[in-house]
């Protein structure tokens, strides 16, 4: 584990230096995030504008609530970002061989081996609609709860690639794994909507099952409302814990029966 | 020194439905059929031995050397390297630390990146000492002619220089032993011989074992002496090069383009012709000989000076041809076996 | 020799066929993730109607709400357009000198591979979507005015769809002669068709301006007016204007492509394929 952590400066700075030959990709890249994110937050402007009231929420509160979903989803893009390539591909073409062969942890190598530094677009994105909109969204702002946002926001990193990893390492199975990620991954993107009031079907789904909605909407929901954030930290907790547990286990089975290509 | 006990290795494929119905059922069925790909293959490779592993496609070389190496765990039996098991996640790191694998068909190097940059990595991968890295890569970089390319990027590199850099990249960190899994495929009759010569460099100055496969025989005459020849997952042949050749001869072929067919009589009478064959209409003609009783030149000589010969091909026999000799001389054995028998009933009955 | 090059176009198209039926188990799969979106975006809207008070919002009540995302993302389906990864892919491995050496020009290739695709697509999703969510929400929501004769127009609405999202396809797709950024181009353009063409929401909730200024682009075409020709929401003069500058409009994506394509072979000329 220390020599990972010595390692991984390492693998950032060569990442980096690869990327550079790239440097138009990244760009457009990061321009195709910006439009994305103005066209959700357009979106949600809409949707809001067709109702007088929406319970606790606004416009102003669903925008900040947005804002802050995109950052433990950046966050976690600027790391883990190969883990689609292993969905997608990386199992079947016998990738990982080579990362076998050494004698370090191979997750930690594949993992490593990119820092998608154009996800830092999105994260300063999610961090700037944050700010704009923290006034105005009906919170009663309290150093504690800057402090409990902080730590759900780093939490829920842990989370989205615990979720990512779970489903990505199905590719040891099954031949489309890529497109079960996509679907999986997609459900996060609602989880910027008031979830409670999408039916107790779906409301348990997100909160329990794929809990998106426990660590994105809970937090700010908490905050919303005036309950105590603590409650969110902890569930936000229990969940990163549960789901890099979930996830690690199922890569070391998936390794295990890792076939490598061609025979 | 590394042991194969009984390995084998299974793979599963699915049997997969036809239509849309079909598909859904593969996702939830159990059903699949068990591929064999190594089949109780036993060996043992001592310290500072060459060892080349052949096969056709499909013999199940890559899945061996791949469970020596650490990517793929054996259904059954057990392979131990200095009597330790390289697929079990407590003893994996320290096999790893002693082995060196080089893949024809993959690179472990950063394609944007210059050479240089990936040895950094595997020096902290590996923890070669600074004194112990700089000295070493001076002399790999000798050995293995890479002063011209030591900057560029990865992705600018040929398959040639490429290889070179990825042999250089397994040796970095001084592995008792280097697995090289069809380190010559794709590569042109030249580069192929360069890299040869590097190897066998390498093994000079560092005392290497090595163990390698391809389907190519030719590879193996100047790497190693000794062969494995292996089949559907089974071990045919296990020795030394020159008991393959003198058990099948050194064969090689001899072919010629003539403007008109001809006759080949005047040379059959002449020369120990093991095999004639005529192509295309009579026009490509092939004598087949062994190396050893019939010189080649001896023979190209003479056909030169005989034939209109518009053009000459020389090629090896290849190991599909060894395999399917090796079997027919199982089935000759066993034949004879079988006649023997007869022959013992026989006389019985008459008795 | 009509008839032979007919003949030849309908080669392409079968073969586009062909590919989508060989993938269909990925293509299912996608599906399965489409009717998921769909659900969730019902949902979502289900939760916003429960705070309205008129229970109409953008023109539609619930039920049509209701059908007008499953419609949207079957249309999306349906007519979602392979000509921009064709080209990605032909540029990047070299493929396309080979395609511009065939007896019928690159953008025909295209062209029809996609409707045979778009049949594909029709038959195997757009059907039992259709069917089975008008069902859906006729029964289980009360959904009322749906016409036959708006159901058999449906079909030439998503073709006319399909082509239009096939000329867009050709025309970012020179980007790809261009830059090797097509993941990011290829992105963008499906945030922004799917923003402007009402696919993520209905139009009718966009204020006027932007539904005046939208109605003047191609993009309507793409959802907005399939779905609500689907609906019954729209008069016989609005059907046959839209069909009419739908037409009009792929006439001209389809010459500026062209005029951009002239440049992008003569690139492919320069550096020899």
């Amino acid at each position: 584990m220390l020599k990972e952590l010595r390692l991984y400066p390492k693998y950032v700075s060569m990442s980096l230096r690869s990327a550079l030959s790239y440097k138009a990709d990244s760009i457009i890249m990061m321009i195709s995030f910006a439009v994305s994110e103005i066209v959700s937050l357009a979106t949600i402007y809409l949707i809001v504008g067709t109702v007088p009231t929406l319970g606790v929420w606004t416009f102003e509160t669903l925008a900040f609530l947005f804002g802050f979903t995109l950052v433990p989803k950046a966050i976690d893009h600027v790391f883990t970002d190969e883990l689609w390539i292993l969905a997608y591909r990386a199992v079947r073409r016998g990738d990982l061989d080579i990362y076998m062969t050494r004698p370090i942890n191979p997750l930690f190598q594949y993992i490593a081996r990119t820092f998608k530094w154009d996800g830092l677009g999105e994260l300063l994105v999610g961090i700037v609609i944050m700010c704009v909109f923290a006034p105005q969204a009906g919170i009663a702002w309290t150093a504690s709860g800057v402090i409990g946002l902080i730590l759900c926001a780093v939490l829920g990193v842990f989370c989205f690639t615990g979720i990512k990893l779970l489903f990505a390492s199905l590719a040891f199975w099954v031949k489309n794994a890529g497109i079960f990620l996509n679907t999986v991954y997609d459900l996060s993107n609602y989880a910027k909507y008031p979830v409670r009031y999408m039916g107790k079907a779906f409301a348990s789904i997100m909160f329990f099952v794929i809990p998106f909605g426990l660590f994105l909407y809970y937090p700010v929901e908490c905050l919303v409302t005036g309950a105590s954030i603590w409650w969110s930290v902890l569930w936000s907790a229990v969940a990163a814990v549960a789901l890099m547990t979930l996830s690690l286990t199922v890569w070391h089975i998936g390794i295990s029966r890792y076939e490598s290509a061609g025979n | 020194m590394i042991e194969l006990i009984n390995v084998e290795k299974h793979f599963k494929k699915p049997i997969r439905g036809k239509g849309v119905w079909g598909m859904v059922k593969t996702l939830f069925s159990r059903k699949h059929v068990v591929v064999k790909a190594v089949d109780g293959v036993s060996f043992t490779v001592r310290d500072g031995e060459a060892v080349g592993y052949i096969g056709a496609n499909g013999a199940g070389k890559s899945t061996t050397i791949k469970m020596m190496s650490g990517i793929l765990t054996p259904t059954a039996g057990e392979i131990l390297i200095d009597g330790k098991h390289p697929y079990k996640s407590k003893e994996r790191n320290a096999v790893l630390k002693n082995i060196g694998v080089v893949f024809g068909q993959k690179t472990q190097l950063w394609y944007d990146l210059p050479l240089t940059e990936t040895y950094e990595l595997l020096r902290y991968i590996y923890d070669v000492t600074e004194a112990d890295y700089k000295r070493r890569l001076a002399e790999l970089v000798e050995l293995l002619d890479m002063k011209p390319f030591l900057d560029a990027p990865v992705r600018t590199l040929s398959l040639g220089q490429r290889m070179r850099a990825d042999l250089a990249a397994a040796m970095l960190h001084n592995p008792k032993t280097l697995f090289l899994d069809e380190p010559t495929i794709g590569l042109d009759v030249l580069v192929k011989r360069n890299l040869i010569e590097a190897i066998n460099k390498l093994r000079d100055e560092y005392k290497t074992s090595l163990i390698l496969t391809t389907h190519a025989m030719s590879d193996i005459e100047l790497l190693c002496k000794r062969v494995i020849i292996l089949d559907e997952g089974k071990i045919l042949f296990d020795g030394s090069l020159d008991d393959v050749k003198h058990m099948f001869g050194d064969k090689r072929n001899v072919t010629i383009q003539t403007a008109a067919p001809i006759d080949t009589a005047a040379a059959t009478d002449k020369y120990p012709i093991d095999g004639v064959t005529a192509e295309g209409d009579g026009l490509l003609t092939t004598f087949t000989v062994d190396a050893q009783k019939l010189k080649i030149d001896v023979l190209l000589d003479f056909l030169l000076k005989t034939y209109d010969v518009t053009d000459v091909k020389l090629s090896e026999t290849g190991i599909e041809q060894v395999v399917e000799k090796i079997y027919e001389r199982n089935k000759a054995a066993q034949a004879l076996d079988e006649c023997g028998d007869e022959a013992a009933d026989a006389e019985r009955d008459d008795g | 020799m009509a008839k032979g090059r007919i003949k030849r176009y309908l080669i392409f198209a079968k073969a586009g066929f062909q590919t989508l039926i060989a993938y269909r188990g990925a293509v299912l799969l996608w599906f399965v993730g489409a009717i998921i979106g769909a659900t969730l975006m019902g949902l979502l809207w289900w939760a916003i109607y429960s705070f309205s008070e008129s229970g109409v919002i953008g023109g539609f009540d619930y039920p049509q709400m209701l059908m007008y995302v499953i419609l949207s993302a079957a249309v999306f389906e349906i007519t979602v357009s392979s000509t921009m990864g064709s080209i990605t892919d032909d540029v990047r491995d070299g493929q396309i000198g080979m395609r511009l050496m065939k007896p019928i020009s690159y953008r025909a290739q295209l062209c029809f591979s996609n409707i045979g695709e778009f049949a594909g697509r029709m038959l195997i999703f757009g059907l039992p979507v259709i069917v089975g969510g008008t069902l859906t929400a006729v029964f289980g929501f009360g959904l009322t005015g749906i016409k036959w004769y708006n159901v058999l127009l449906f079909v030439p609405a998503c073709f006319i769809s399909l082509l239009v999202n096939e000329a867009y396809g050709f025309l970012f797709g020179q980007l790809a002669f261009r830059t090797q950024a097509m993941f990011g181009v290829h992105s963008m353009y499906m945030t922004l068709s799917g923003f402007l063409s009402g696919r993520m929401i209905p139009l009718g909730v966009f204020p006027a301006w932007a539904q005046t200024a939208l109605y003047c682009t191609p993009f309507p075409f793409m959802a907005s007016m399939p779905v609500r020709l689907f609906l019954g929401v729209m008069s016989w003069t609005e059907v046959l204007a839209g069909f009419a500058i739908a037409v009009a409009w792929i006439i001209v994506l389809d010459v500026i492509g062209w005029l951009l394509y002239k440049t992008s072979v003569r690139k492919v000329v320069v550096f020899g394929g």
